[in-house]
C-alpha cells in the first residue's frame, strides 16, 4: 500500500495540472474572442478617424485621440446610405410578413386540415427542401426580367417569401397542439381560421419568433438576389449598397467613411441579437445554417 | 476494505442568493463500515444519501471531515486513485461501445506496469461477465439490452478493475417490480462471491432491508440510525425511522402516558414499566401493522372500514380518532380473516373492531423531539377505559 | 359502397386491384364510418394500423359538421366513386378545397419560384445558342455543358471552390470543436464568450468583408495591419487582396472560417452540453485520461452532430460567393478568385452575362457535385456514426 506522502504528491500534481489546463483554456478562448472582435473594433475605430488622419498613418494606430463623426455624416450625405437602409427595412419587413402569412396557412393545412392529396403534397414539399437556391435563381432571374419587375420591390420580394423548411418547422410545432383543443373549438362553433389565429398561432409563438428572427437575419444580409435584380441604386439593399460604395462611392480611398457605413449597416442586427440573445441562439441552433 | 467516515460534512452554497445559509447535504457523518459488508444508505430523496456516495467515490469533495479506506486517508484523493467501482443510477453505459468494450473500458486506462495485454483484458472482462451472467451478450450494444441486463453490464464494468469498494447509486430504481426483486438477490450474490465492501443508495426501504448487512437511515443530511435491518425495524430510534421502514407503514396514534398506563384516545391499551411516577405525558404511540391482535375484548376500539386481502395476510382497515394516519392497517393471519368476515356478516351493523396490542410492536416517541422514549410496554390490557 | 358486418383492420400496405379489400374502411355493426379522406387522416394521426374507433367517429363527425354518419361514402384513393352520397361528396369536396385553399399561397409561390424554375433550368441547360433577347434557341444538346467544362474561368472557379472547401470545412469544424470543448470546461465568462463568438453570424457578410479587406490590403498609403504584424515578426509585406494567389486564398479561407464559426460553435457547444455528465463521471472513476475520455466517449457521442456540421459545411462552402465578393469585389474572374456560384451569376448577369444556358449548365454541374459529396458523406457517416 502506498504511503500518505504519495497521496499528497498526487493531489498537488493533479491540482496544478488542473490550474494549468484552465489557464490554457482561457488564453485560447480569449484569443479567438480577439479574432472575432478585432474586425468590429477596427471598423469602429477607423470610422472615427478623420480622412486625413487615416491616410497619414502609414503604420495604423490602434486608437485615436481625435474621434470625429464626420464620416457618419458623409456616409449619409455623400452616398444614399439612408435610402439603402430604408429599402432593406421595407424589404425585410414585407418579406418576413408575407412569409409568415404563407407558412402559417400552409403549415395549418398540413397539420390540421384533411384534404385529398395531402400526403403527396407534403412529400413534394419536403423534397423541395433539398433544392439549392442556385439552381432556381437562374430561371427566376429570367422570369422577373420578363415580367418587367427588375428594380421593383415586387421583384425583390416575391421569390424570397417561401421557405419550405419553415413550413416544415411550423407544421411540426402545430402538430404538437392536442387534437382535443381543435375539437373543443369546433364544438363551440369556432371557424378554422379563427381557431388558427386565436389558438394555434399564440401557442406556437416561440417557433414563430424563431422563424421571424432567422428570416430577418437572412433578409438583412441577402446579397445575391438583390444584386441580380437591381441595378438602380434607388432599389439597392445594404449589401449591394456597401458594394456600390466600395466600388464607386466617396472617391476610391475614403476608407473611414466606408467604415462608418459598415458600422451603420452592422449595428441593427447586432442590437437585435444582443436584445434577443437567447432566442436568436436557440432559433439558429434549431433551424439555421450559414456557411 | 474497511471504510471509515469521520465527521463527514458537505455544504453547498444556497441557490437562493438572498439566503446566506448554506445547504447542508451531509452533516457530521461518522461511521465505520466493516470490511466485506453490504451497506444500504436509505432515506427519502434529498436526504443526502447520494451526496454521501459521491463523497466516498470522490466525485465531490467534502467541506469537512475525513474518509479512510483501511488506513489510507483518501479524503482529497481524486476518484480514479481511490480504487472504487461505481454503478450509476442510469448505468452510464457507453452507447456506442459493445458490452465487451464497455466492460474492458476501465482496463484500457491502466498504464505503466499495470498495463494489461489484450488477452488479459479479455480474460478479466469475460470473468467479470461470467460473474454477472452476461457472457452471451458480449457483442451487443447497450441499446439492445433490457434494463436488467444493462444493470449487470454496469456492475461488471465496475467490478472488472477489482475495486476496493463498490458503490451503487439507486441500482434498482430503473427496473420494473419483478426484475427488481430478482436483481437485488443478484447484487447480494455478487457481493457475497466477491467479498467487496459494497455501499448502495436507495430510497426504497424494502430493497435496503432485504439485502443489506447494515442500513443507514438518513434525513436532511443527518444520520438517523445505523444498524442491522431487523434491529432498526424492531427498535427505531425516532419517529421518522419508525415511519420510514415497513410496509404497510407503521400506525401512529396520539397517545398519553398516565400513571404507568398508555392511553390511545380513551382506551388504556398497555401497561408501562418504569413510567409509574411523574406527570402525564403526551406521546406518539406507533404500532406496527403486525402488532395488532384481533380480540373481542381487546382494549383498542376502532371503527371498521373494510378488509384488504393480500394473499397470505389480511389487512383490517379501520379508523380511530386518535390516529395520525388516515386509516389504520392491522395485518392479521388469513385464518383470523375468516373469523373477521364471519363476524362482519353476522353483525353487519356492528362496525367496531377491538384490538389488543403486542408490547414489543409498540413504540413511544416524544411529542416534541420525536425521539424514542424507552419504557417497556409490558402487559397487554384487557379492556379498561379512561 | 361496401358493407361489412365485422370490424375490419385496415391494411395500409395492401394495394391490390381488389377494391373491396384495398379500401381501408372501418365498419361497425354494419354501419359504415369513414371515407377515403378519413382513412388518410386516420393513418396520419394515429400512425397505427389499428384505428381507434372512437376517435375516428369523432373526427368524422367533426369533419362533416354533424352530417348523419350512417351514410358513408367510399372512395378508393385516386379514383372517385360518386354514384352515391352526392351531398356528402360535395361536403367532402368543399373540405378538400379548403385544405388546398390554405395551401394555395405556398403552392403558388413555390410553383412559380421553385418548381417551375427547377424544370426550366434543365431545359435551359440543354438549349443551345439561347438568345435571351429574342428568347429563341438553335437546337438542343449537351453543348452548354461541354462549353462550361472547357471554359478556363469555370475550371478556375472549380479549382478555387475545391481548395476553399478542402481547407475550410475540416479546419473550421476542428477549431469549432476545440473552442466548444474549451467553452464547456469553464464557468466564469462562458456566456460572454458565447455571445462574442456568435457575433459574426449576425453581421452582414459584405460589410464585414470590407473590414477584412482593409486589414489585409496593401495600398500606397499603408501596408495594412496584417502586414504590419508580419513585419514585426520579420516577414515582408504581401498584398493579400491583389497579390499572389496563395495570399488571396489564405484571406478567403480565413474570412470564410471566421464567418462559419458561430454556427458550428453553437451546435457543438449544445451537443457537448447534452452529453450526460454520468458518462464523464464513470470515466473519471475509472481513471480515464482526458484524452481518452475525449476520443472514446465525447467524440463518438457527438459524432452525429459533427457529421451534420461537416455535411452542411460542405454544402455551404461549395456555394461560397458573397464572402468572395466582399473581399475581392465583383470582378472575380479577373482576380482569378471566382467560385462556381460566382461563375453562374457572372454567366447570368454582369459584365460577361446574358447566357442563362451556360449558367444553367454550371448550376446543374454544381448541384451534381454537391449531391455526390453529400452522398459520400452520408455513406461515411453511416459507417462511422455509431448510433
Amino acid at each position: 500500500m502506498e504511503s500518505k506522502i504519495d497521496y499528497e504528491k498526487i493531489e498537488k500534481k493533479a491540482a496544478s495540472r488542473k490550474r494549468a489546463a484552465s489557464v490554457i483554456t482561457y488564453v485560447f478562448l480569449a484569443l479567438w474572442a480577439v479574432i472575432v472582435l478585432f474586425p468590429f473594433y477596427w471598423m469602429l475605430l477607423t470610422s472615427l478617424k478623420s480622412y486625413s488622419a487615416y491616410n497619414s498613418e502609414y503604420t495604423p494606430k490602434f486608437f485615436t485621440l481625435s474621434p470625429t463623426l464626420q464620416n457618419y455624416i458623409d456616409a449619409f450625405t455623400a452616398v444614399p446610405l439612408g435610402k439603402y437602409l430604408a429599402n432593406t427595412l421595407i424589404f425585410t419587413l414585407i418579406t418576413t410578413a408575407v412569409m409568415l402569412l404563407v407558412i402559417i396557412l400552409a403549415a395549418f393545412a398540413f397539420a390540421r386540415l384533411e384534404f385529398k392529396g395531402k400526403n403527396l403534397a407534403f412529400v413534394l414539399f419536403l423534397s423541395l427542401m433539398m433544392i439549392p437556391n442556385e439552381l432556381v435563381i437562374i430561371t427566376n432571374f429570367v422570369t422577373i426580367t420578363n415580367l418587367d419587375m427588375r428594380n421593383t420591390f415586387q421583384g425583390l420580394i416575391l421569390p424570397s417569401v417561401t421557405s419550405v423548411f419553415y413550413i416544415y418547422l411550423l407544421k411540426e410545432n402545430f402538430e404538437q397542439i392536442p387534437d382535443s383543443l381543435y375539437f373543443a373549438a369546433k364544438a363551440d362553433g369556432t371557424s378554422d381560421l379563427k381557431y388558427l389565429l386565436k389558438v394555434m398561432v399564440p401557442i406556437s409563438r416561440p417557433t414563430l419568433i424563431t422563424v421571424t428572427i432567422l428570416k430577418v437575419i437572412e433578409c438583412w444580409n441577402s446579397y445575391v438576389w438583390p444584386r441580380l435584380i437591381t441595378d438602380d441604386p434607388n432599389y439597392y439593399l445594404v449589401s449591394n449598397g456597401i458594394q456600390e460604395i466600395r466600388e464607386n462611392g466617396f472617391g476610391r480611398e475614403n476608407i473611414p467613411a466606408m467604415m462608418a457605413a459598415v458600422v451603420v449597416i452592422s449595428v441593427p442586427l447586432i442590437l437585435l441579437f444582443l436584445i434577443f440573445r437567447n432566442k436568436v441562439m436557440a432559433g439558429v441552433s434549431r433551424g439555421g445554417t450559414k456557411g | 476494505m474497511e471504510v471509515k467516515l469521520q465527521n463527514l460534512t458537505k455544504k453547498f452554497p444556497s441557490r437562493d442568493k438572498k439566503k446566506q445559509e448554506d445547504v447542508v447535504a451531509v452533516n457530521d457523518f461518522t461511521f465505520t463500515i466493516p470490511d466485506g459488508k453490504l451497506i444500504g444508505l436509505l432515506g427519502p430523496s434529498g436526504c443526502g444519501k447520494s451526496t454521501t456516495l459521491n463523497l466516498i467515490s470522490g466525485l465531490q469533495k467534502p467541506t469537512g471531515g475525513r474518509i479512510f479506506f483501511g488506513s489510507d486517508d483518501v479524503t482529497t484523493l481524486p476518484p480514479e486513485k481511490r480504487g472504487i467501482g461505481l454503478v450509476f443510477q442510469n448505468y452510464a453505459l457507453y452507447p456506442h461501445l459493445t458490452v465487451r468494450q464497455n466492460i474492458q473500458f476501465p482496463l484500457g486506462n491502466l498504464k505503466g506496469k499495470n498495463k494489461l495485454s489484450k488477452q488479459e483484458m479479455l480474460d478479466r472482462a469475460v470473468s467479470a461477465a461470467k460473474l454477472v451472467q452476461i457472457e452471451e451478450l458480449m457483442d451487443r450494444k447497450p441499446g439492445e439490452l433490457s434494463g436488467g441486463q444493462q444493470q449487470r453490464v454496469a456492475i461488471a464494468r465496475a467490478l472488472v478493475k477489482m475495486p476496493r469498494v463498490l458503490l451503487l447509486d439507486e441500482p434498482l430504481s430503473n427496473l420494473d417490480a419483478r426484475l427488481r426483486i430478482q436483481t437485488r438477490e443478484e447484487i447480494r450474490r455478487i457481493q457475497r462471491e466477491t467479498g467487496i465492501t459494497t455501499i448502495f443508495v436507495t430510497h426504497d426501504q424494502e430493497e435496503a432491508m432485504s439485502i443489506s448487512d447494515m442500513i443507514v437511515v438518513m434525513k436532511e443530511g443527518i444520520v438517523q440510525q445505523i444498524g442491522r435491518p431487523q434491529q432498526v425495524y424492531d427498535s427505531p430510534a425516532n419517529l421518522f425511522v419508525a415511519k420510514f421502514l415497513g410496509t404497510p407503514p407503521i400506525n401512529v396514534f396520539q397517545g398519553k402516558v398516565r400513571k404507568g398506563m398508555l392511553y390511545i384516545g380513551e382506551d388504556a391499551v398497555l401497561k408501562l414499566q418504569g413510567a409509574d411516577s411523574g406527570e402525564d405525558r403526551e406521546v406518539y404511540a406507533a404500532v406496527r401493522p403486525e402488532g395488532f391482535l384481533l380480540q373481542e375484548e381487546g382494549p383498542l376500539h376502532c371503527e371498521l372500514s373494510g378488509i384488504e386481502v393480500m394473499g397470505r395476510d389480511i389487512s383490517v382497515v379501520s379508523k380511530n380518532s386518535a390516529s395520525e394516519n388516515p386509516a389504520i392497517r392491522a395485518i392479521i393471519g388469513a385464518e383470523n380473516g375468516i373469523h373477521v368476515e364471519r363476524m362482519l356478516s353476522a353483525h353487519p351493523e356492528k362496525r367496531t373492531v377491538r384490538f389488543a396490542l403486542m408490547p414489543h410492536k409498540v413504540f413511544l416517541f416524544d411529542k416534541e423531539t420525536e425521539e424514542r422514549i424507552f419504557v417497556n410496554p409490558t402487559e397487554q390490557m384487557n379492556g379498561g377505559r379512561l | 359502397m361496401i358493407e361489412q358486418s365485422e370490424m375490419c383492420v385496415k391494411d395500409v400496405k395492401n394495394s391490390s386491384a381488389d377494391k373491396e379489400s384495398t379500401d381501408k374502411n372501418m365498419c361497425i355493426n354494419g354501419t359504415d364510418v369513414g371515407n377515403a379522406a378519413d382513412k388518410i387522416n386516420g393513418t396520419d394521426i394515429s400512425n397505427s394500423t389499428n384505428k381507434d374507433i372512437d376517435t375516428d367517429i369523432s373526427k368524422d363527425t367533426n369533419k362533416n359538421n354533424g352530417t348523419n354518419k350512417g351514410i358513408g361514402t367510399h372512395k378508393s384513393n385516386g379514383a372517385s366513386n360518386s354514384k352515391d352520397g352526392a351531398g356528402k361528396d360535395l361536403l367532402e369536396r368543399i373540405g378538400s378545397l379548403k385544405g388546398w385553399l390554405y395551401l394555395l399561397p405556398a403552392v403558388l409561390f413555390l410553383g412559380a419560384f421553385m418548381v417551375y424554375p427547377l424544370i426550366d433550368v434543365f431545359v435551359y441547360s440543354f438549349e443551345e445558342g439561347y438568345n435571351s433577347a429574342s428568347q429563341t434557341y438553335l437546337g438542343t444538346g449537351g453543348y452548354n455543358y461541354s462549353y462550361v467544362l472547357h471554359d478556363p474561368y469555370f475550371l478556375q472557379a472549380v479549382k478555387n471552390t475545391f481548395i476553399l472547401v478542402i481547407i475550410t470545412v475540416p479546419l473550421s469544424t476542428g477549431i469549432a470543436l476545440l473552442i466548444s470543448v474549451g467553452l464547456n470546461s469553464i464557468k466564469p465568462l462562458r456566456n460572454l464568450f458565447q455571445t462574442i463568438y456568435f457575433l459574426p453570424y449576425v453581421t452582414n457578410t459584405l460589410a464585414v468583408g470590407l473590414v477584412f479587406m482593409i486589414l489585409f490590403k496593401k495600398t500606397p498609403y499603408t501596408d495594412g495591419l496584417i502586414n504590419l504584424l508580419i513585419n514585426w515578426f520579420g516577414g515582408s509585406s504581401v498584398d493579400f487582396i491583389d497579390g499572389p494567389y496563395w495570399a488571396k486564398m489564405f484571406v478567403l479561407c480565413f474570412y470564410t472560417i471566421w464567418v462559419v464559426m458561430p454556427f458550428k460553435i453553437l451546435i457543438l457547444t449544445s451537443a457537448l452540453a447534452s452529453v450526460n455528465q454520468d458518462y464523464y463521471n464513470a470515466a473519471k472513476v475509472d481513471g480515464t485520461s482526458k484524452l481518452r475520455t475525449f476520443g472514446r466517449i465525447t467524440l463518438p457521442m457527438i459524432s452525429p452532430m459533427i457529421f451534420y456540421l461537416v455535411i452542411t459545411g460542405f454544402i455551404g462552402a461549395f456555394k461560397a460567393y458573397s464572402d468572395v465578393v466582399a473581399l475581392f469585389g465583383t470582378d472575380l474572374n479577373a482576380a482569378k478568385m471566382n467560385t462556381i456560384v460566382g461563375y453562374i451569376y457572372d454567366m447570368l448577369y454582369g459584365d460577361s452575362g446574358g447566357y442563362p444556358s451556360y449558367a444553367s449548365a454550371a448550376a446543374i454541374i454544381l448541384f451534381a457535385i454537391i449531391l455526390t459529396i453529400t452522398c459520400i458523406n452520408l455513406l461515411v457517416s453511416k459507417r462511422k456514426v455509431h448510433y
